[in-house]
């Protein structure tokens, strides 16, 4: 079974429904669980494509199916529980610095570090990119009122969750919970909108290439 | 309703996918599980093998998501999920546990980011069970084409070059009869389901 890890031109209809399937890639699913944290619309969506999974779980055909251990299943059913590690603790409730709390997928996703150690990319622009995800860059960016997110291409796909302020991306607007998906030949300058402290979880399934005038050192940056 | 041993034993064949998972909830019932196994295990033991699993490994799963089903019993909330959309998504959760050997992020209801729902008024709630024989209406309503890539897509987790490789269609072919899918179910669900995929 192959994992969705490619983006082009993917909606959130096939997104969500790759969540509920199984089938997202570890990137992608820390997006949708966030996003599903902040968006009952979206978990409506889930909802129904789980509905539909149960639908066809219910139609299974068994006729070449070989018979079931029943016996084996219940001498396990009294077997002790194996612990869970760190599934029913709290993780520390993570603030990011400026006291804006993360939604717990991304706090798990953090690990021991509460808070993201931020680094500086631009005045008013900070980065934390997210170890141990392979074929995808998962970061979260964090930009203050005023400041702009350089011009920017993409030579795979962006997916954006915003987690705080609003963004303004030529004329949509994205507001805390709504999710964006860029593609490849989508070349953006996204504005922070009002006075609140504007962060982003973002996905990244190929390399960034910045365009405007930051371009050539901020490239060094995305590797 | 606490029928002894031997009554519940003819009566329980008739009670409903969510009582049988209510009564494992509350008493730890042996009778109802094995009930719930009855209806259940052959075809989440299929499940697991039209998802790619070898029947060893899907004996093995099956088993696993009916142990969940009995420990997590209490978790099954008929206002938020069909019975077997509740069985489906633990089936799922143990196919990416084999394969991947860890749990992936999920939404917690108990995060104080989580954003709940809107509460519309009562009888504008399309209920759990409704959604389900809304969507099993509007699955009828699919051409076989159609739902054999909404199966593979939805219900086996295959991605969309899979499903294209599988059934040796175009890429663009698996997508647009997905997207055709959608539409029907969107116009057979109902103004809920509607106002779900509309925003997006």
């Amino acid at each position: 079974m192959e994992l969705l890890t490619t983006m082009t031109s993917i909606t959130q209809d096939d997104l969500l429904s790759a969540y509920a399937a199984g089938t997202t890639s570890p990137g992608l699913s820390l997006l949708c669980a966030t996003h599903l944290t902040l968006s009952p619309q979206a978990r409506g969506l889930v909802a129904t494509a789980e509905s539909i999974g149960g639908a066809m779980l219910a139609e299974e055909a068994t006729t070449d199916v070989a018979p079931m251990n029943f016996e084996a299943l219940l001498a396990r059913l009294d077997e002790p529980e194996p612990l869970a590690p760190r599934l029913t603790s709290q993780p520390p409730c993570a603030r990011d610095g400026d006291d804006i709390a993360l939604p717990r997928p991304i706090q798990r996703a953090l690990g021991d570090t509460p808070t993201p150690p931020w680094r500086f990319r631009l005045p008013g622009i900070h980065e934390y990119v997210f170890d141990g995800y392979q074929h995808e860059r998962v970061s979260l960016l964090k930009a203050r009122p005023g400041a702009k997110i350089p011009k920017h291409t993409h030579e795979g796909d962006e997916a954006t969750l915003l987690l705080s302020g609003a963004l303004q991306d030529g004329d949509t607007v994205l507001r805390t919970g709504d999710l964006s998906i860029a593609g490849p030949e989508h070349d953006h300058t996204p504005e922070i909108m009002g006075d609140d402290i504007c962060i982003c979880l973002v996905v990244n399934n190929g390399a960034l290439r910045f365009t405007g005038r930051f371009g050539r050192a901020l490239n060094l940056f995305a590797e | 309703m606490s029928p002894n041993e031997e009554s519940s034993a003819s009566a329980i064949s008739e009670w409903d996918d969510a009582a049988l998972i209510s009564r494992i909830a509350q008493a730890k019932d042996k009778a109802a599980f094995a009930e719930l196994f009855r209806r259940y295990g052959l075809k989440l033991k299929a499940f697991m093998i039209r998802s790619g699993a070898a029947p060893d490994v899907a004996e093995e799963a099956a088993q696993e998501t009916l142990i969940a089903v009995w420990r997590r019993a209490e978790t099954f909330d008929p206002e938020r999920a069909s019975a077997t959309a509740w069985l489906f998504a633990i089936a799922r959760n143990k196919r990416i546990d084999l394969l991947r050997r860890g749990a992936r992020p999920e939404p917690d209801p108990e995060d104080p980011s989580y954003r709940p729902d809107p509460e519309p008024p009562s009888d504008q709630r399309l209920a759990a069970e409704r959604r389900d024989q809304a969507v099993r209406a509007a699955l009828v309503e699919l051409t076989a084409d159609q739902r054999e890539v909404v199966m593979l897509s939805f219900y086996a987790g295959c991605a969309h070059a899979e499903i294209s490789d599988r059934l040796d269609i175009p890429l663009g072919t698996v997508k647009s009869r997905l997207r055709l899918a959608f539409g029907k179910l969107r116009a057979a669900l109902g103004s809920e389901f509607r106002d779900e995929l509309d925003e997006s």
